[in-house]
């Protein structure tokens, strides 16, 4: 670009912002014009002056027209300019290729995490479900919030029955089915629906009809009906396209398919991605042998929808359902004593709540923890953006002399800024493109964290980006620019011509004005990050507590493998010798260390409790296990004292137990337990103490263990009984514990085959899912920390190497007049000392104010622990003086007369 | 009216590349405002290319962006105050190659047309 051009653009910037005189200057032109034109027609033509007017206007034509061609000019103008502006900051970041590096780095990986979590928050809490007027959708929930989502039976039958004229109420549930295949059982991902649920929701099948009121009842006239979703009657019903009326066996009932869902259709639950509709009554058939509708109030097992009927709001929907949920729960919950977590029945009523995001279960668990985490993201990206913003403000400074020449040359300020600006633009623009590509691996990843079962019936998030999704992330690259751009912009600019006056000067002045901009931003920066690392210091050390727990069994090198019975014919006796089979023949494989039997795997969140009592003590909670012998030598929980149950035990119920230590000494305090008695749940039985076992944990990794009871296998009261196969392998290597998975796998598909093949999950697994949340969590806080103090160092040594080299002359004269290298090095350093110390003291003010952020998810840790704040703000001083003894110590090796001749 | 209606040929038919020759010829001689680069125009042609002002304007605008001209206020020839345009080294230079293609252009059509 030659020296004309550039003049040129200047002096056609200059008129930039100045749009009431381009309109001015327009009129005048036109004016004269006219005037011109005119005089010709009376000179020439000898036209009176009105004549002559009306002639050159007509000429003319459109003026109006005539205007917005020239405008159109104008504008096209600021966008060939806006272009050359961005191949000028193209070039000029190609020219600092180590600070447009660091630059698209940090913007990168702050814009991609932040897409990433964000993407995260919007498939769980945000997006609509894909439904017709999903805004009028709702989800019903019981109020005081102690019940989540659960209802009971009657009580949606009779809500159903009062509500009809406000709303369409349906009901729904995930349900593990159990589809007979050519080839054996398969399970697929079942729903229950209640006769309103399709109708309500409005979504017309493909083929055939669906669940109608009148297929939603035990005898129904067409038989047990079921609806498929598409993607099961291209893969199991060949695409048939006379698939309505087929027949299909599913948890041994026989039904006929009604009808085929479109494509996508997943329902209510957001979680899940059903393939077959089974009607809600038919519940008793399809939990055989359970029954859940009969339990009545006692079980509460699904979740409640509506659509609102048509002109009626939330709000009329609420007030009618406050309204009625006395009578309501008088009707369906008989005892008036009744209480659930200090709330008695009259507290009680119903509540319903948008729904046009479905229901998930994700969502109730997960929220929390995002949050945090999208907090978290915010704040590398504010981060990110200080850091930038100093960055360009230290490197503005030394491009004083490029800027002052533009003033001169007639650039407005306004023209600067926008020339700067376009700078930023063009960094958070990239940084954003190259962020939404990394975000997807990202947010897979996370997902992997949250949904850790790789089971075909494991609840689905499905992250892809959506529109929302993007206009979040052009959101953040707005901002992105914003704050990187602005301030340097303004700084630079603010001196007019003044600054290359000055230029010589300030550098000698050392402190001033001009540096404390840069200061203030470094200090917030400092503090942001010690926030941020403070965050990740508390939940990383509550991750190790939680590990550090003693958990009573040794997690290593357990294998489970639960078989599922309950659809089988064998039961009782039969039964038991199918699981002793089972046993006897997985000890015989190479590379088992023990082998048992167990009703729940502990630590995985499922549980069963009893009251137990004796003539002189009680406990409202002992918690229950069904083990077969050899169970504790298996889990490697201790053995106290007593005998092991042996299969020759009683078959009779509540005969013998084991207890563990809790239970023991709650039960027989001061005493010994083995050999005394004690009855389950006020019955008349009396079981005797056989054995006293080590304390293991038994639901959640976080509460005591529990006073626990250990039945034999044996006495079980379900006719069919399933259990729970326990392998101990001798090498907990993922290679050995694999193969004895299919060896043992082998072994129960040749004594069951009329049962799907069991899934197998390790302690280990289980282990750390239940963990996930709080692994994920400070795994990425430790990440986006980590990240947040390499930023701030990387700003640190930036900043101070441009302030230093600037500062060479005054450094070299120094030198000159006899100052130490030491004192040289004390002179850089206690800039950003200053700067680090005051950062610190802003950081652990707003650690404090948000540490109760992550409060709910420590465990054992203080959030004003004094240790983890000293830890973090320790490590980032060091990070601090580590980022700024490079450029100190080069500022020593300064040779004077090198420096003044710079200079 | 009617009397300077002969031999019009309206701004729709000068393809755009050449008004902007024209303009630029125009102002090879010396600055000159919008009027009298019509005036200019429809002399030299022997009253054969009449310019409208609707794409007159637009155009001298454009150049002026694109750095081929320069414009500036001054007094007219009756003393009113008017924007006058003048040709920059760019422009100079712009209007050399033109003219080359645009000699170019007219021969090859030439030949065309003459031809049996």
């Amino acid at each position: 670009m030659t020296w004309e051009d550039l003049r040129e653009r200047f002096l056609r910037a200059a008129g930039l912002f100045t749009r009431d005189r381009r309109e001015r200057e327009l009129d005048e032109e036109l004016a004269f014009h006219l005037a011109m034109k005119e005089r010709s027609y009376v000179d020439g033509d000898g036209l009176t002056q009105k004549e002559a007017a009306m002639q050159a206007k007509r000429d003319f034509g459109n003026v109006s027209r005539w205007k917005e061609l020239c405008r159109d000019v104008a504008r096209w103008r600021l966008i060939e300019e806006f272009g050359r502006d961005l191949s000028l900051a193209a070039r000029t970041l190609r020219k600092s290729p180590a600070f447009t590096l660091v630059a698209l780095a940090t913007l990168t990986l702050a814009i991609g995490a932040n897409t990433a979590i964000f993407s995260l928050m919007n498939a769980i809490v945000l997006r609509p479900v894909p439904l017709p007027a999903a805004n009028r959708l709702g989800m019903l929930r019981i109020q005081p919030d102690r019940f989540g989502y659960a209802f009971m039976y009657p009580l949606y039958k009779e809500l159903e029955k009062q509500s009809s004229r406000i709303m369409e109420v349906f009901a729904f549930t995930g349900r593990d089915l159990q589809v007979r295949v050519p080839d054996g059982v398969e399970r697929v991902s079942g729903q229950l629906v209640s006769g309103h649920y399709f109708s309500a929701l409005g979504v017309q099948p493909t083929l055939g009809r669906w669940i109608g009121p009148n297929d939603d009842r035990r005898g129904a006239p067409d038989g047990a009906v079921v609806v498929v979703s598409d993607r099961f009657w291209r893969t199991r019903l060949g695409g048939d396209p006379h698939a309505v009326g087929r027949r299909l066996t599913i948890n041994q009932i026989s039904f006929t398919v009604a009808g085929v869902m479109p494509e996508g259709f997943r329902g209510m639950n957001r979680d899940q991605q059903p393939d077959v509709f089974v009607p809600f009554e038919l519940e008793p058939l399809m939990d055989a042998p359970y029954d859940n509708i009969s339990v009545g109030w006692h079980a509460w097992w699904f979740q409640v929808g509506m659509r609102l009927n048509g002109g009626v709001t939330l709000q009329q929907a609420n007030a009618f359902l406050r309204a009625a949920s006395s009578r309501i729960f008088d009707a369906s919950l008989p005892p008036a004593d009744f209480q659930f977590d200090g709330h008695k029945k009259k507290d009680l009523y119903l509540a319903a709540e948008p729904g046009a995001a479905g229901y998930s279960y994700l969502r109730l668990q997960f929220k929390k923890p995002l949050t945090v985490l999208m907090a978290l993201v915010v704040l590398v990206l504010l981060i990110a953006c200080l850091n930038l913003a100093t960055l360009l403000m230290a490197r503005a400074a030394s491009r004083t002399r490029e800027i002052t020449t533009r003033f001169a040359l007639g650039a407005s300020r306004a023209r600067l800024i926008r020339q700067l600006l376009t700078e930023s633009l063009l960094l958070a623009a990239c940084g954003t493109a190259l962020g939404l590509l990394a975000a997807p691996a990202l947010a897979r990843l996370m997902v992997a964290a949250f949904t850790p079962r790789h089971d075909p019936l494991s609840p689905i998030l499905d992250v892809s980006p959506d529109w929302t999704v993007f206009a979040f992330t052009a959101g953040v690259a707005i901002l992105a620019t914003a704050l990187t751009g602005i301030a340097p912009a303004l700084r630079s600019t603010g001196d007019g011509l003044r600054g290359s006056l000055q230029e010589g000067s300030a550098t000698l002045r050392g402190a001033g004005r001009r540096k404390l901009w840069p200061r203030i931003l470094m200090t917030a920066e400092v503090g942001l990050a010690l926030v941020l690392v403070t965050g990740a210091t508390l939940l990383a050390y509550s991750m190790v507590k939680l590990r550090q727990i003693p958990i009573g069994f040794e997690p290593q090198g357990l294998v489970y493998l639960p078989l599922e019975l309950e659809k089988q014919s064998r039961q009782g006796p039969a039964l038991t010798a199918v699981h002793r089979e089972v046993v006897e023949e997985v000890r015989k494989l190479p590379g088992v260390a023990g082998v048992s039997l167990s009703m729940v795997v502990p630590l995985s969140g499922n549980w069963s409790t009893s009251s137990a009592d004796t003539a002189k003590t009680k406990i409202d909670e002992l918690w229950q296990n069904r083990v077969g012998p050899d169970y504790f030598q298996t889990m490697r929980t201790p053995f106290l004292e007593g005998r092991d149950v042996r299969w020759t035990d009683s078959t009779a119920p509540d005969t013998v137990a084991i207890l563990n230590q809790a239970a023991a000494k709650q039960l027989f305090p001061g005493e010994d337990a083995v050999g005394q008695h004690f009855s389950l749940d006020g019955g008349k039985s009396q079981t005797e103490v056989i054995g006293v076992v080590g304390d293991a944990k038994y639901s959640n990794i976080r509460d005591a263990a529990p006073p626990t009871m250990y039945a034999p296998v044996m006495w079980d009261k379900e006719a069919k009984a399933s259990y729970i196969v326990v392998i101990r392998a001798s090498n907990p290597g993922a290679a050995q514990v694999s193969a004895l998975i299919s060896a043992a796998q082998a072994i129960i598909r040749r004594n069951v085959p009329d049962i799907p093949p069991p899934a197998a999950v390790t302690m280990e697994q289980t282990l750390a899912e239940s963990l996930a949340t709080e692994r994920m969590m400070s795994a990425l806080a430790l990440f986006f920390g980590a990240l947040a103090l390499l930023i701030t160092a990387i700003g640190l040594y930036g900043t101070l190497a441009y302030a230093t080299e600037r500062r060479t002359g005054e450094i070299g004269i120094r030198l000159a007049l006899g100052a130490q290298p030491r004192n040289v090095i004390s002179l850089v350093c206690g800039e950003n000392g200053a700067i680090a110390l005051a950062g610190c003291v802003v950081g652990i003010a707003g650690s404090v104010a948000a540490s109760k952020l992550v409060a709910s998810f420590l465990y054992g840790v203080s959030t004003r622990d004094p240790a983890v704040f000293g830890l973090a703000a320790l490590v980032l001083l060091a990070v601090a003086a580590v980022a700024s003894l490079a450029p100190a110590i080069r500022a020593a090796r300064i040779d004077p007369l090198t420096a003044i001749r710079h200079e | 009216m009617g009397k300077r209606e002969t031999d019009v040929a309206p701004s729709g038919d000068l393809i755009q590349g050449t008004l902007d020759m024209l303009i630029l010829k125009a102002l090879a001689a010396g600055p000159l405002h919008g009027y009298g680069v019509a005036e200019w125009i429809h002399a030299r042609s022997h009253d054969v290319l009449k310019v409208d002002e609707g794409a007159l304007y637009p155009a001298l605008h454009r150049l002026d962006l694109r750095g081929l001209l320069q414009a500036e206020w001054g007094a007219s020839e009756n003393n009113r105050r008017a924007k006058f345009y003048k040709l920059t080294t760019a422009g100079r230079k712009h209007l050399e190659t033109e003219r080359d293609r645009w000699s170019r252009l007219a021969s090859a059509v030439g030949f065309v047309m003459a031809s049996a």
